[in-house]
């Protein structure tokens, strides 16, 4: 894709998107609601043309100036947000709808082979879509779209109807039989694990644009705005002051790799801090907190902490500790601190 | 939530419903009734007679022409005019459900007014076609809007061109709102006299009527009213094993966006050419003709001493049917959607049942009815409202059922829950929840009796004159002129409830298919 | 007793009670009859008669009287048959027909009482039943209405039989359903006998067109759809005497020489045994067969034939002594007869 832009009368909702997906490996798109990423997906599709840029599969360009492909002429799989099974036909006539004449004949070998493919029972065929579960519909729908072998699936948000367990589960199937098929995949969700978790890339969309794009383990360690950093996980955030490799904040002095010097924000995710009581004594790089707060999770329990310096702040532990409000701990931080500049 | 509710007696309920239905079989059993005490022999010299066999060939190809061409027409037009980026289309989308404003009666006096050669099975195709096309039209239409897109879209990521998206995915989903309208319009096309007598096409209807005009209620006439009965059943029968047991709901929970428009090309003028005859047979000539003769009358046809008593009369009649008929629905749709039961579902079929038959037919039987078993109800004007209850109930019912189905229940025991009793809590809650449906319903009745014209014929008690029944005779004696004033009244008391049907057809609302 | 079935008691109960009834209603009319009394209050007429006239009629009545009309208009048939299930029920004071048979068809059930002498008085023999039980209001001729354009005077019919000759195979027109046509059949019956009239009928249906009303027919000639068309007289010279654009290219053609197809046929009224208010029913049936009446029937734009009070007709028309019509007697035109013919020969 390179400058892809797209509006609807005035509003503008995707401008200058440059993005490129490595042939056969998945990319996730991520963004808040309105960030305009199911339009990016539907323009792939071909359900919608962009007012500008082009769109290229391998060396076809199938969008830009003069050239518009229709949908169904792609080759490009979509399973949408609820599945869109076709509520008139049953579960083995949804998945054979877009086969050729001529694979027809083994019709019936071709579904069950689909189905076993996104890990269904193959006499789930002659079902209606209606009887099956949220999880079952949305892998009828990918095994309907695996059935035209096609170069490039799009996923529009395709677990986000389905329950906690059962997401987490039917990603893994999905990703899985993706994979084994060696097909390109552009998925767009606004769930955070499901970006970090699906794709070998995740492209992160905000207001219409890419902010950053990269692997899951960048995105998450070195993101390059605090937006971003928010988006893709929790965040403890100290104003700070920064100079060559380092930086000062309410932690002490802590590593950082960036080049800015002077005022700025130091940001750390919750797991890199680490709580230890006031007894086993100070290191060198900690700071003194007091327990404000505790919040029993099971595993862990949530601290409050207060600091000298900052607002309150939350930090996970492990459960077993025992601590009461008042007592003091020590805050530790490890690795390198994220630093922005202030603003 | 069931048991609770039991403890408000649903005993009366039932009992309720029970007496409404059971006056709707008052009409198949006169049918049976008659037919057995006619005898055998005399029965079947009456229906296996060269007379009959013409009527039925007659009325059977009405059926099996008209039906699938008012499906073809609805369908292209609500298409054309919900799915594509025709200019202008939201125009269209009015104009194309005006046809049900303007009486299938009055657009043939129109239309053989202005061409007076029309007669014979294509004439009655031309005009009852373009009456009750919209029937199919208008449910196509809301049911086109509420189809989800990304099915279509779907099918068209799986290589398929839009022409096949169109017949393999769209169409299908399309099956209810056409089988339903195509019923809707059998019936009609059964039950109708008006139309076909001005253009001389007999049906059975007709045939009834004559044999009504020369001999009263004489076996020939029920002989007919029996086959007339069996044609009803026969497509009752056929549209629900042609509605098939497939559902159509929606699956998932993502929200329907308004769907894609296709672009026409070089098809643009073809379509609006199609909609643009279409709109002109349709409307632009019953319209001008009514508009005409209005002209050529001036001021003096509406001096008519009658018309000004005809419009209270019909209004009348409307508004009283409409009031009693909701609230004798209001018993079966709470039925239907608070206790369903074999017995609430045998009740309420009872009553689709007993609508479907022609309203002559009904009347025929109560006329008879009244005249041998209750002689105070004959000629009274509570023997007309029991017809019109029995041939316009189901337009209450469905609104009032889909009107309850919305009422969220936990309100009713929230108010409950804060100290009202249960009753209260009904008319209160319920009650306020339930009155748009209750009001579309009533003004759907009102449609209905304000254009009836053969039941009322019959059962009018002396002196009663309405708009249809005046327009009737001034257009049956071809005072062309006279009968304007009153095919123009018909028509603007019409236009309001078929706004609100226009209206309905695009909100999220099921029930437009009720005529 | 306790042998005898109930129904058996209650058919006896019910067929005393019956006969009770019917003498006291048979009893009524003499004592009604006295001319003395002033009609008031109100009527209900069953009206088969144009509406237009018989409305005139009632506007007159009302005017003289001060009794309320109220018109419930139908078919001769319809409202005769309507009348005979009604029974004792019937709110009807008064009938008024077009044509004869259906008053035969009420007076048969014994539901007319007689008419009050002074009433008949004004009605020539030759256009009431000799019974009494009800007279002539007004009578009409029939005609064949043809386009000279498409039928000329040389190929005209001499008798309505000849209609139902080969040559003249969808070249005709009539409205079978409407009672005026059966009234002809009747006269038919009446003058040629079953067998013949059926056979008649069954070349009708090979040859003829149908149309709804006698108005129609005649439009359909004039406009050329077809060459000719059997109705009464009165509509071309109601159609004449306004713009005439239903009938300006169609003339008349009268059978005469006491063919079925010159019948001239008697429109009847009767009062009704159970009438409620007999005094002002009977008034009205001698206000209308009276001079002020048949005036009506004169100068009204009705063009049917006056038949009492020794009015003449309009002078446009043929006078009825002219038409050579068939003689008949009115009672004996027998209308169910006619409607089972023409339902075995299709028509109906």
């Amino acid at each position: 894709m390179r400058g892809i832009g797209k509006s609807f009368g005035t509003t503008s909702v995707l401008e200058s998107i440059d993005l490129t997906v490595p042939a056969g490996s998945k990319t996730v798109i991520v963004g808040s609601s309105g960030s305009g990423k199911t339009t990016l997906l539907r323009l792939l599709s071909g359900f919608d043309l962009p007012n500008a840029g082009t769109i290229r599969i391998g060396s076809q360009i199938v969008a830009g100036p003069g050239v518009a492909v229709p949908a169904h002429r792609r080759g490009i799989g979509h399973v949408a947000q609820d599945g869109a099974l076709f509520p008139h036909l049953t579960v083995g006539q949804n998945v054979a709808f877009g086969l050729d004449r001529h694979e027809r004949g083994d019709r019936t070998a071709v579904v069950a082979g689909l189905l076993e493919l996104v890990s269904l029972d193959p006499s789930l065929a002659s079902r209606r879509p209606d009887e099956l579960s949220g999880g079952q519909q949305q892998r009828v729908a990918l095994a309907r779209a695996l059935a035209r072998k096609p170069a490039v699936m799009l996923l529009d948000e395709p677990f986000s109807a389905l329950d906690t367990g059962l997401r987490a589960a039917t990603r893994e199937l999905v990703a899985a039989a993706l994979s084994s098929a060696g097909i390109t995949t552009l998925l767009v969700t606004h769930d955070r694990e499901e970006a970090l978790t699906f794709g070998d890339q995740v492209a992160v969309l905000r207001d219409g644009r890419l902010a950053q794009v990269g692997t899951p383990v960048t995105l998450y360690s070195a993101p390059t705005d605090l937006a971003t950093a928010r988006f893709l996980g929790d965040v403890v955030v100290f104003p700070a002051e920064a100079s060559g490799g380092r930086v000062q904040c309410a932690l002490g002095l802590v590593a950082q790799s960036s080049t800015l010097v002077g005022s700025c924000v130091a940001l750390f995710r919750p797991e890199q801090l680490v709580v230890e009581t006031a007894e086993s004594g100070t290191t060198a790089a900690g700071c003194v907190a007091r327990v404000l707060a505790i919040e029993f999770q099971g595993a862990s329990q949530l601290l409050t902490l207060e600091l000298a310096g900052a607002h309150p702040i939350d930090v996970p532990v492990a459960s077993g500790a025992t601590y009461r409000p008042g007592d003091q701990v020590v805050l530790r931080s490890l690795g390198d601190a994220v630093v922005f500049a202030a603003g | 939530m069931l048991t609770r509710l039991r403890r408000r007696s649903p005993g009366a309920i039932i009992a309720m419903a029970a007496g409404v239905s059971l006056l709707g079989l008052v009409p198949i059993g006169y049918v049976v009734v008659t037919a057995i005490l006619t005898g055998a022999p005399t029965l079947t010299a009456l229906v296996f007679r060269a007379r009959v066999g013409e009527l039925l060939a007659n009325t059977a190809g009405l059926v099996l022409i008209t039906v699938p061409l008012c499906a073809i027409v609805g369908v292209t037009a609500a298409w054309l005019v919900e799915r594509t980026r025709l200019a202008g289309s939201r125009a269209f989308a009015i104009l194309l459900v005006v046809p049900l404003a303007i009486p299938a009666f009055v657009n043939s006096y129109g239309w053989v007014s202005a061409v007076p050669s029309l007669n014979g099975l294509w004439s009655g195709v031309l005009v009852a076609g373009l009456s009750y096309f919209p029937l199919v039209y208008l449910p196509t239409v809301a049911a086109l809007r509420r189809l989800d897109p990304a099915v279509e879209e779907s099918a068209r990521s799986l290589g398929v061109a839009p022409l096949g998206v169109f017949l393999r995915v769209v169409l299908p989903q399309l099956r209810l709102p056409i089988v339903g309208g195509s019923l809707i319009i059998g019936l009609h096309l059964l039950s109708e006299y008006g139309a076909f007598a001005l253009i001389r096409f007999d049906t059975f209807t007709t045939a009834i009527v004559d044999q009504f005009r020369s001999t009263f209620n004489g076996p020939a006439a029920n002989a007919l009213a029996g086959v007339l009965v069996l044609c009803c059943l026969f497509l009752l029968v056929g549209e629900s094993s042609a509605r098939g047991t497939a559902r159509y709901a929606r699956i998932g929970a993502g929200s329907a966006r308004p769907a894609e428009r296709s672009r026409l090309g070089a098809w643009s003028p073809a379509a609006y050419l199609f909609l643009t005859v279409l709109v002109l047979l349709a409307v632009a000539v019953p319209l001008t003709s009514v508009g005409r003769w209005l002209a050529s009358g001036g001021i003096a046809a509406w001096s008519d001493r009658y018309l000004l008593s005809a419009l209270g009369q019909t209004v009348g009649y409307g508004l009283v049917g409409a009031v009693v008929t909701c609230l004798l629905a209001f018993p079966i749709a709470l039925l239907a959607v608070r206790f369903p039961s074999r017995v609430a579902r045998i009740l309420e079929s009872i009553n689709y049942v007993t609508s479907s038959l022609p309203g002559l037919v009904t009347a025929l039987a109560f006329v008879t009815v009244a005249i041998r078993l209750v002689p105070v109800l004959y000629q009274t004007a509570a023997l007309v409202i029991v017809v019109y209850l029995l041939m316009f109930l189901p337009r209450a019912i469905v609104n009032l059922r889909s009107g309850l189905a919305q009422v969220p229940l936990g309100l009713e025991e929230a108010a409950r829950s804060l100290g009202r009793a249960p009753i209260l809590a009904f008319f209160t809650v319920t009650l306020r929840f339930v009155m748009p449906s209750a009001l579309a319903g009533a003004a759907l009745v009102f449609l209905g009796i304000v254009t009836e014209l053969t039941s009322t014929l019959l059962l009018a008690p002396n002196g009663t004159r309405t708009l249809a029944i005046q327009f009737w005779s001034r257009a049956n004696d071809i005072d062309y002129v006279g009968a304007a004033p009153y095919a123009s009244l018909m028509i603007l008391l019409s236009l309001p409830v078929t706004y609100l049907l226009f209206a309905r057809s695009r909100s999220k609302s099921t029930a437009v298919n009720s005529l | 007793m306790n042998t005898t079935p109930k129904w058996f008691v209650a058919a006896a109960i019910g067929l005393t009670t019956a006969i009770a009834l019917a003498g006291c209603s048979a009893a009524t009319p003499a004592a009604n009859s006295g001319s003395g009394k002033t009609p008031s209050g109100a009527i209900t007429v069953y009206n088969a008669q144009h509406e237009e006239l018989t409305q005139a009629w009632a506007d007159e009545f009302t005017k003289k009287t001060g009794v309320t009309v109220t018109l419930r208009n139908g078919d001769d048939p319809e409202l005769g048959n309507q009348l005979v299930q009604e029974g004792s029920a019937s709110p009807a004071d008064v009938f008024l027909t077009e044509n004869s048979p259906a008053m035969s068809l009420v007076d048969n059930a014994q539901l007319f009482s007689p008419v009050d002498a002074a009433t008949l008085a004004q009605v020539p023999e030759a256009y009431r039943p000799s019974s009494g039980r009800w007279t002539g209001i007004a009578a009409r001729s029939t005609v064949l209405a043809y386009n000279p354009s498409l039928v000329s005077e040389s190929q005209l019919p001499s008798s309505l039989l000849d209609l139902a000759d080969a040559s003249w195979k969808g070249r005709w027109a009539a409205s079978p359903s409407g009672a005026d046509f059966q009234a002809i059949v009747s006269a038919m019956l009446a003058l040629k006998g079953e067998k013949a009239t059926s056979s008649w009928l069954a070349s009708m249906k090979e040859n003829f067109t149908a149309y709804k009303g006698n108005s129609t027919v005649m439009k359909a000639v004039n406009a050329g759809q077809i060459p000719a068309g059997v109705i009464y007289h009165y509509y071309w010279f109601g159609d004449r005497a306004g713009t005439g654009e239903n009938s300006n290219n169609t003339k008349l053609h009268y059978f005469k020489n006491q063919d079925p197809g010159a019948f001239v046929s008697t429109s009847g009224g009767g009062v009704l045994k159970t009438a409620k208010n007999p005094v002002a029913a009977q008034a009205f049936l001698k206000f209308i067969t009276g001079k002020a009446g048949q005036d009506i029937l004169q100068t009204g734009g009705s063009f049917e034939y006056p038949v009492a009070s020794d009015v003449a007709a309009d002078k446009a028309l043929l006078p009825l002594v002219d038409l050579n019509a068939p003689v008949l007697d009115p009672s004996k035109l027998d209308s169910r007869k006619v409607t089972d013919l023409m339902t075995q020969a299709g028509l109906l």
